[in-house]
């Protein structure tokens, strides 16, 4: 049932159905009248043809309350159980995006128009409400930005690898103890465990507090509010770098200056990414852009990953710091959402303009295995000033079955901060497509964009 | 401004054909566009106003009731599951888009009633 305050007029929802009914009943005689009239009309009745009155009558409900709002009859003084089903289903829709939500909607062959509510409805009209297939859905498509349902990597790296035996025996003296890190914030070390004789686990966590001033009747007084995050870090003694697993930016960020300072390790500081291997037209692209490149083309399918879908492009425009910032506007990112961004005029222009592409949002599929079927997954891929994230969504499969396609991803995404482009040849020939469509004046019809021309199977 | 054709309903009318089909001198314009004036007429009686899309919907329904719809889908080269309510259910909307489209046209230029 609809809220839109356009809606001017209440009626008895036992009376709005009476309305739908009578109407509906008149449109049908209408038809039906017509088909016995003699004509030439060929009429036929087949018996595949689908019942779709409830549909359009339903349809006929739905276009009505956008100016009567239904009041029902409360069932025991409560609201209808099936209504309440019915709300909770949209709005749990709600939670995706309106350019996803139109997305479902027109592969489902569905109006498109309207608000976000309008779409929900739409959808979930099309599952029936079925409140299990449309969990699969949201799950499918939720984009990775909850880490209580998406598997989370932090990179941070470091100057060189880290010796494990030294790393191994200063952290011995932190175990069970803590350092303060910040005003009001501290790391506890609480565990350290071996995980192989090359990788080292520390878990720990973050204290901090939020301090504010409450008002009382005895006067101001101080109040702290304190908050904790569980982290677990990974040492390799094979790759110059630091894992964090499942935390947020801050504690991530704390636990590490943490470790390093314990551990005495070495952070690179800001994200240093390899050498520039590219050549031409290539060293107009943003050596950022040049990595998410890479990684998108080249890195995942070698994961083994196919299908990939550019959903998001962040593009960082500016990071000047001026004294009348005020006074001026300054534009310091553009986000682009939609579908095989990559193809898209107006992304491949901010790449050709050298504008550094600092977060993307994907779906994937795996390259199934014989007697396997192929499962799709959001990723989200970013680039903060001091380190690399990778974000991997359940999609429909339980978070363990997800666990193994985010490591994959880890992996790629570790190979490609410490060991360079994966195949420059291929960027080089990303770039050339990417700057051709730049000077392109309209997008392109289907996406190709990371298909290569001599490739039949496709990205 | 003219009535307009949801979007999604536009594709589908010109993958049927239906605008020839509406036009065609064997489909009974008098009838629809008398039964669209009887619907807003009887939805006045019950003190609700409907536009125009709101007549699709009924239409539809009306389309469906007729089945000479079914027989022109049927006819087409391309095979339409009618069997599928989605599909058919867009089929029948679409058909009374298009005639809805042709009663506004024709009211606007003069020509209904005529």
């Amino acid at each position: 049932m609809r809220t839109d305050k356009s809606a001017t007029n209440v009626i008895k929802a036992e009376d709005l159905d009476d309305v739908v009914a009578k109407l509906f009943a008149e449109a049908q005689a209408l038809g039906a009248a017509l088909r016995e009239t003699p004509s030439k009309r060929v009429i036929t009745r087949h018996p595949r043809k689908a019942d779709i009155k409830d549909r359009l009558s339903a349809r006929l409900r739905t276009s009505l309350e956008d100016e009567l709002v239904p009041a029902v009859q409360t069932v025991d003084g409560d609201i209808s159980e099936r209504e309440i089903d019915r709300e909770v289903t949209k709005k749990a829709l709600i939670g995706l995006k309106l350019a996803t939500l139109r997305t479902i909607a027109r592969q489902r062959g569905l109006a498109t128009s309207g608000n976000l509510e309008d779409v929900a409805e739409q959808v979930a009209k099309s599952y029936s409400w079925d409140q299990e297939e449309i969990a699969r859905l949201i799950l499918a498509y939720a984009e990775p930005d909850d880490p209580a349902r998406a598997h989370v990597d932090r990179l941070f790296p470091l100057r060189d690898s880290p010796d494990m035996t030294y790393v191994r025996d200063r952290l011995s003296y932190v175990a069970g103890r803590y350092v303060r890190i910040g005003i009001a914030r501290w790391f506890v070390f609480k565990e350290m465990r071996p995980i192989s004789a090359s990788i080292e686990q520390v878990s720990g966590v973050v204290r901090t507090y939020q301090a504010s001033v409450d008002e009382t009747e005895t006067g101001p007084q101080l109040h702290a509010s304190p908050s904790r995050s569980d982290v677990r870090l990974l040492l390799d003694s094979h790759e110059p770098l630091v894992r964090v697993r499942q935390a947020s930016i801050l504690p991530a960020r704390s636990a590490v200056r943490a470790l390093a300072i314990a551990a005495n390790v070495s952070l690179q500081g800001a994200l240093q990414l390899p050498a520039v291997a590219a050549t031409g037209s290539a060293t107009r692209i943003h050596p950022q852009s040049l990595f998410m490149l890479d990684l998108l083309h080249t890195r995942l399918r070698e994961a083994g990953f196919k299908d990939i879908n550019l959903t998001v492009a962040r593009f960082k425009m500016s990071d000047a710091l001026v004294d009348d910032a005020e006074s001026r506007p300054i534009l310091r990112a553009v986000r682009f959402e939609g579908a095989h961004l990559l193809d898209s005029v107006a992304a491949c222009k901010l790449l050709a303009d050298g504008r550094p592409l600092t977060e993307m949002a994907l779906m994937i599929s795996t390259v199934p295995k014989a007697g396997e079927y192929s499962r799709r997954y959001p990723v989200r891929v970013t680039l903060e000033p001091d380190h690399a994230a990778v974000i991997t969504g359940y999609g429909t499969d339980k978070p363990e079955s997800s666990l193994e396609v985010h490591r994959r991803i880890v992996r790629s995404l570790a190979a490609e901060m410490h060991a360079g482009h994966a195949d420059v040849d291929r960027l080089q020939a990303l770039i050339s497509r990417v700057l051709e469509q730049a000077r392109s004046s309209h997008d392109a019809k289907r996406a190709t964009m990371l298909t290569d021309p001599a490739d039949s199977s496709g990205n | 401004m003219g009535f307009r054709i949801p979007t999604p309903l536009q594709s589908t009318a010109k993958d049927l054909g239906l605008n020839s089909w509406v036009n065609k001198r064997d489909f009974p314009r008098d009838s629809y566009f008398n039964a669209i004036e009887a619907l807003r007429a009887s939805a006045l009686a019950l003190s609700v106003q409907i536009d125009e899309h709101k007549i699709a919907a009924l239409l539809a329904a009306m389309l469906d009731e007729e089945d000479a719809l079914t027989t022109h889908v049927l006819a087409l080269r391309s095979a339409v599951d009618i069997s599928s309510s989605a599909v058919w259910e867009k089929c029948c909307m679409a058909a009374a888009y298009v005639t809805v489209q042709r009663y506004v046209r024709e009211v606007e230029n003069g020509k209904w009633p005529g």
